[in-house]
């Protein structure tokens, strides 16, 4: 989990450890059979290689069905990972209609990205989208569950003094508003009728979706536990 | 306009001449789509395009010679003729709206399934059991049929692309549901493990 620095301005940001992807594996399973791919070589030491994980994948598919449909929110990488299983490489666009491939004797249908009815309001973080005040305390809640560290994190990346942390059953203390008045602060977010929290939750979301910001979540056993 | 603007009389004079201009374009049109309109009617083809075409330039001609001359006549008739641009305004919007929604629909036929041929259902009413289905989807866009469901009754695999770092949050719900009902199989695929790269800046 370093930040790795890398020719033409470029950096590598380790997003998920081997651990936490096998946690979600295991809660996932007890659904759906789940895979998980590498899309990249990691810094950590997982149990597959990118290549071996496409592999696994692409057996599963064909020993399963003779058509399969890709579903998912936008820019999660279904394209993409059809182009790896097809091996072509490809520069994806985003995808608006649906589309059919043969991949040996199973045809692959690529679809474009749904939404599902309720948005978790983590997304913005995901996707690029505009962050809002409810988006930040959804982030906080992550990070409180992830560990002290996480905070320390948010403290490095903005240069600001130790954030307070949530308190159940204390209603005056809020990280959310404490994080965002010191970002608005340092980015000059600051007008006649006080910070402008509304734009610095803005800038904190686009830090984590262009991993400035590195964080994930914990499956529900595990955060439980 | 201030009266100690410069050039004020100038200024005012051209902008009238813009407006003229626009209305003796638009005249012109209308006398020609109603020159053809009643030239289609009995004579051939070739012969009325000329005449119209003709009638057109000399109307035009005539126009600008009496626009010249009298300005006062021509604020007064803007006002009228301005009820009339609003017709052709409608008359044309009419048009386009028909030829667009036409090329829109035959658009969307084709590419929303291109690569897909559509297999009508064993009932032989396809079309409102999709419909039916998409209710109890609830999806988004609950008002127009999802495209992928179609899609979704074909497959007998479903592959549900996960975000490596939220995979809970970027769960299809009501497709899981859906599927687990149709007795389908699924697969999660958790994308987007090991490194990411980015712009450093």
């Amino acid at each position: 989990m370093e930040l790795v620095p890398t020719p033409f301005g470029r950096i590598d940001i380790e997003i998920v450890p081997p651990e936490v992807l096998q946690a979600w594996t295991e809660y996932l399973s007890s659904i759906f059979p789940t895979i998980s791919v590498l899309n990249s070589e990691s810094l950590h030491q997982h149990s597959l290689t990118p290549s071996k994980s496409l592999s696994i994948l692409k057996s599963k598919i064909q020993e399963t069905s003779k058509t399969a449909t890709l579903l998912g929110l936008p820019q999660v990488g279904k394209t993409s990972l059809l182009n790896d299983l097809r091996n072509r490489q490809v520069q994806s666009k985003p995808t608006s209609v649906l589309r059919a491939y043969q991949l040996d004797n199973t045809e692959v249908i690529d679809t474009p990205g749904t939404f599902p009815p309720k948005l978790n309001p983590l997304l913005p973080f995901l996707l690029g989208m505009k962050a809002s005040q409810e988006n930040i305390t959804a982030l906080i809640n992550v990070l409180d569950v992830m560990g002290d560290k996480w905070y320390k994190q948010l403290e490095e990346v903005y240069e600001m003094p130790a954030l307070v942390r949530p308190m159940k059953g204390n209603r005056f203390i809020n990280p959310t508003k404490d994080l965002l008045v010191h970002v608005a602060r340092k980015f000059g977010r600051v007008g006649r009728q006080g910070p402008n929290l509304e734009g610095a939750a803005e800038i904190v979301g686009s830090d984590c979706a262009s991993g400035k910001i590195k964080w994930w979540t914990l499956p529900p056993k595990t955060a439980e536990s | 306009m201030p009266n100690s603007f410069p050039f004020k009389e100038e200024v005012l004079a051209e902008r009238e001449e813009v407006r003229r201009r626009r209305e003796e374009e638009r005249r012109k049109k209308k006398e020609g789509k109603k020159e053809e309109a009643e030239g289609n009617g009995n004579e051939a083809k070739g012969t009325n395009g000329v005449e119209a075409n003709g009638n057109g330039l000399k109307v035009g001609l005539q126009v600008d010679s009496d626009d010249e001359t009298t300005k006062e006549e021509d604020s007064d008739m803007s006002y009228e003729e301005g009820s009339d641009e609003d017709e052709e305004y409608l008359e044309e919007d009419e048009d386009v709206e028909e030829d667009d929604d036409g090329a829109a629909i035959e658009d969307n036929e084709e590419s929303e399934w291109e690569g897909i041929p559509s297999t009508p259902s064993e009932d032989g009413n396809g079309e409102i059991s999709d419909v039916d289905e998409l209710t109890e989807l609830n999806t988004a866009r609950n008002s127009a049929p999802p495209p992928h469901l179609k899609a979704m009754n074909r497959s007998d695999l479903l592959i549900f692309v996960l975000e490596a770092c939220a995979p809970e949050a970027t769960r299809l719900p009501d497709v899981e549901a859906w599927a687990q009902k149709k007795g389908k199989d699924a697969l999660f695929v958790l994308n987007g493990a090991g490194t990411h790269s980015f712009w450093s800046y």
